[in-house]
């Protein structure tokens, strides 16, 4: 009877061992599930960063799942951290799994990383039947690397009307329409309008507007959208770009871009003291960030007040001595103090670095023409 | 030990069944914000609007001409025209000159022709009549932009001067012999010849000899020989008009009056070098010494600031602050105008640029200097797709403080990220943290500020002598406006208008008037705006409560003279070396 009752014992514990390892055993794998039902969603969302935990979770759970892994890979490709995906996609090649998906990702890792080889030919596939399986992939890769392309060519003083980069231009305006046709979720329009709009804002602010606008009603909390439409309004309508960029503060009291872009825009409107403020904010943060200490400087020299200019532009200039901006801002600060030898010296230096700078870029900018009609060459190769 | 594993196991089991079945999302769910609200200035007006436009009941039915039509795609049809009020018969009312452009003709159509230009004279309550034929201004006009005005030889009577492509001519006006006057071509007899392309233009004595000299800005060397074609800036557009660095700048011209018998080009004898596309000039006391200085805006090059040192010219536009924006770049400068706007009893320097670039405003510290104030006055809120030409500070509502009126238009016939036609700005001046900023009411301003045109030339003047300055607009390709001003203000005022000994020109001559809480300070103006001329009289704002006590004017020769108890409400003219004014009203 007692050995009956050990018996018992032994066999109830037993059970509940394997009950209780069977249910961890369970659970942790529906919660692997779990995190990766979440990570779908926030693919959806395109919070790639966010899938990313999620599917790191799921890996802890599945670690030699190779379509976890691809996932894994995919997903940090998409939010920028390229190494990470590197690292999957390694540890994809150590599983049995298909190695053309893994080719096909390497292949948007290089045209993610500014390697444009056969990037037409996969668009062109792309396009033909755009709604195959994991073409999104290849269209949103692309249409991202085209966009900062034709960025780079407006930037080295090409136009984006006719030419070359008018053809790039039209060729991913189509791509981008595509991807608007073939991606409904909300995530994925606002995303084409993003691009959208960011080609539109080096031809055409009021179009980049209109788009950026779109995209505020489809999602008004998308950041970048937020963003850009405040760059896109800053022309037309600073008043209206201020507001944007107040609630972009809001939300990120510590992003001193947001910051200092505000007090830039709310200088520009003779809110002086709205501007200061946030400088000073941002400058008890940063005690000696460049950027805020230069417009701290232009902000009290706005205010006709050059002895309050001097000190935060003199800390400017010895964070940053070759920035030509920073010599012109000094120069009319101590013109204004009667310090004319001194204010002499910096009109002459911020001469003598924009000069240096335009003989530069316009070398760069050459070079830059050249690298981009290579680049456009290399996406042509086939 | 087993029972804690089991507990774990449920708990985990239980948070995964919760987790799984709650459906959890990651992004907390953020409350959208509330929208800013968008700039409109179709909204919100308050109050009666502060302009009206009578055009169409006034009898003036005029179009600045460009000649697009031809499809030449010139810059000679980017500039546009200018307007000049001008009292041209001396009865006391501001008549309208409008200079009339031109077009392109022959088989090629490369044969630069000139519309008419048109003078209307006042008949008074904003009615005008067409006295071009009348007066002698029905000649073959050639391709015109800019119109200037001043009594050259001192008679007492206004003359013309309309510049353009390939021709300058100075317009004497003298009696038709029949007690009205007319008009007559001295160009050559006085030695203005210049077949090169002029657009604005000023008069100022500045020699001190009582007659004025003239500045005339000049523009680049195009011709058809010498036309490149452009690419357009929009995709799809293959041609639109070349911006002036496709050409090279031409040397302005200064010639000095020789005592109203000729003219003589003196830009040599001053050292003027081609450095600047010319549009816009102003001639005033910028530095207080009391002789008229010159500021001349320049299209895409820096602009010149030439200090009146007795006659002899010296350009100081750099170390003044003047020459450049705040970020040390040459702006492509149009119109320009200068005024006390701060109180401080100095003339200011507001400039009309390009798309993508602020309006300039230089505040004068005094001793020659200038601090680029445009963000701190608030103007970085208009809209910098504007691309901007006539300007003019106004007192648009009579309450001491000098108001801004700006008009705009593209001047690419496809513009990118930014319209052809283009809404004018009325700005008013306000106190904001302790200084003056100009605060966009165009809203208020009435219909003509809610619709948008190719504008080009403004001229300011009180057409009905109620006190009041009214406007008057070109555009390109469209009629002009004439908008009488109807701000509902209760504010007073006092007109005054300054006679020199022997006529001489009154040009950098500067009125103080010492009200009972506030001291004005007014310059007479020469050129001004863009390729237009205004009122030579001044209008004193004096808001609801300010009393007059005293008016000092410092005569543009160094002689200064006050004036007791004027009566606010009337226009007075005050004689140099008389004691009393001379009133006159309507």
């Amino acid at each position: 009877m007692r050995l009956g009752g050990t018996k018992t014992k032994i066999a109830l514990v037993v059970l509940l061992l394997a009950g209780g390892f069977a249910a961890y055993w369970a659970g942790y794998h529906l919660w692997g599930r779990h995190h990766y039902q979440a990570a779908q969603e926030s693919l959806k969302r395109r919070e790639f960063r966010q899938a990313g935990i999620h599917l790191r979770t799921c890996l802890d759970a599945w670690p030699r799942d190779p379509s976890i892994r691809l996932l894994a890979a995919q997903a940090a490709r998409r939010g920028g951290a390229l190494d990470e995906a590197k690292r999957h996609l390694e540890i994809h090649a150590t599983q049995k799994a298909q190695t053309d998906e893994r080719g096909r990702e390497y292949q948007l890792l290089y045209i993610q990383e500014g390697d444009l080889r056969g990037a037409d030919r996969l668009l062109d596939r792309a396009l033909a039947d755009p709604t195959a399986s994991e073409e999104y992939l290849v269209l949103e890769t692309i249409i991202d690397a085209k966009v900062k392309l034709l960025t780079s060519a407006h930037d080295s003083g090409m136009t984006l009307v006719e030419g070359p980069a008018g053809e790039e231009r039209d060729r991913t305006d189509r791509a981008i329409e595509v991807w608007r046709e073939v991606r409904p979720e909300k995530a994925d329009q606002v995303q084409g309008l993003v691009w959208r709009g960011r080609i539109h804002l080096l031809l055409n602010l009021q179009e980049a507007a209109a788009d950026f606008r779109k995209a505020l009603e489809l999602d008004p909390n998308h950041f970048d959208a937020r963003l850009l439409l405040a760059i896109a309004l800053a022309e037309s309508s600073p008043r209206e770009a201020a507001g944007h960029l107040e609630i972009l503060r809001g939300r990120e009291p510590q992003n001193i871009r947001v910051s200092i872009y505000l007090a830039s825009t709310l200088r520009g409107l003779g809110q002086l003291a709205e501007a200061q403020r946030i400088l000073d904010d941002v400058l008890t943060a940063n005690v000696d960030h460049s950027q805020a200490l230069l417009e701290r400087g232009k902000t009290a020299l706005d205010a006709a007040h050059p002895d309050e200019a001097e000190p935060f532009l003199r800390r400017a200039l010895a964070r940053t001595p070759g920035e030509p901006f920073v010599h012109l801002a000094l120069s009319r600060c101590l013109h204004l103090q009667g310090k004319a030898e001194e204010a002499r010296y910096h009109q002459q230096k911020h001469s003598e670095i924009e000069s240096e700078r335009t003989r530069i870029r316009q070398l760069h900018d050459e070079e830059a023409r050249i690298a981009w009609r290579k680049r456009v060459e290399q996406g042509k190769d086939r | 030990m087993a029972l804690m594993t089991t507990h774990r196991v449920f708990v985990w089991l239980t948070l995964a069944m919760l987790l799984a079945a709650g459906g959890c999302t990651d992004s907390a769910v953020k409350p959208p914000p509330v929208e800013p609200p968008r700039d409109d200035p179709k909204t919100n007006p308050t109050g009666p609007p502060w302009f009206r436009d009578v055009t169409a009941e006034s009898g003036v039915q005029f179009t600045y001409r460009n000649g697009e039509e031809a499809d030449q795609f010139t810059i000679l049809e980017s500039l546009g025209g200018g307007v000049a009020l001008i009292d041209f018969d001396g009865d006391g009312k501001l008549d309208i000159f409008v200079t009339g452009g031109g077009y392109f003709a022959g088989p090629d159509k490369n044969q630069v022709k000139g519309h008419p230009c048109k003078l209307y004279r006042n008949l008074g309550d904003f009615k005008f009549e067409d006295v071009t034929k009348k007066v002698g201004l029905d000649i073959p006009w050639w391709y015109t932009h800019g119109v200037a005005v001043a009594d050259f030889d001192c008679d007492g009577w206004p003359d013309l001067l309309v510049t353009g492509y390939g021709k300058l001519a100075l317009f004497y006006n003298e009696s038709d012999g029949k007690d009205g006057r007319r008009f007559v071509d001295v160009t050559e007899k006085m030695g203005l010849r210049d077949d090169g392309w002029t657009t604005g233009a000023g008069f100022a004595d500045l020699h001190g000899s009582g007659f004025p000299d003239l500045y005339v800005c000049r523009y680049t060397d195009w011709s058809f020989a010498n036309n490149p074609p452009c690419a357009g800036q929009l995709p799809g557009v293959k041609r639109d008009v070349c911006p002036p660095h496709r050409f090279k700048p031409l040397v302005h011209a200064l010639y000095r009056n020789e005592k109203g018998k000729a003219f003589r080009n003196v830009s040599a004898e001053h050292g003027f070098k081609a450095e600047g596309y010319g549009l816009g000039v102003i001639l005033a006391d910028l530095n207080g010494d009391g002789r008229p200085d010159i500021y001349v805006t320049n299209d895409m090059t820096k602009n010149f600031l030439f200090i009146n040192r007795g006659g002899k010219l010296e350009e100081k536009a750099i170390p003044a602050g003047v020459a450049l924006d705040d970020a040390g770049r040459a702006t492509a400068s149009m119109g320009v105008d200068a005024a006390d706007y701060d109180g401080a009893g100095r003339p200011s320097l507001f400039i009309t640029n390009f798309q993508r670039e602020l309006p300039s405003l230089y505040r004068n510290l005094g001793q020659e200097l200038f601090l680029y104030n445009s963000s701190a006055a608030g103007l970085a809120a208009l809209a910098r797709t504007n691309v901007s030409w006539g300007t003019a500070f106004i007192d648009a509502d009579n309450d001491g403080w000098e108001d801004l009126v700006i008009v705009n238009g593209h001047l690419f016939r496809q513009p990118a990220g930014a319209p052809l036609k283009q809404r004018p700005a009325l700005l008013h001046n306000t106190e904001q943290q302790g200084r003056r900023v100009f605060k966009d009411i165009s809203a208020q301003g009435g219909a003509y500020f809610q619709d948008a045109y190719v504008g080009r030339g403004l001229a300011v003047g009180d057409l009905n002598n109620d006190g009041w300055p009214d406007l008057v607009v070109s555009h390109t390709n469209s009629p002009i406006t004439i908008l009488r001003n109807e701000a509902a203000a209760k504010h007073r005022w006092l007109g005054i208008k300054l006679v020199g000994k022997d006529k001489r020109d009154v040009v950098g001559s500067t009125v103080t008037l010492e009200g009972s809480t506030r001291t004005l300070t007014r310059f007479v103006k020469g050129g001004g705006s863009y390729l237009s001329a205004n009122d030579q009289r001044i209008v004193l704002g004096l808001g609801s409560s300010e009393q007059v006590r005293r008016v000092t004017v410092k005569w543009s020769w160094g002689k200064t003279q006050s004036w007791d108890n004027l009566e606010p409400g009337h226009y007075y003219e005050l004689h140099e070396g008389q004691a009393s004014a001379k009133k006159f009203t309507r």
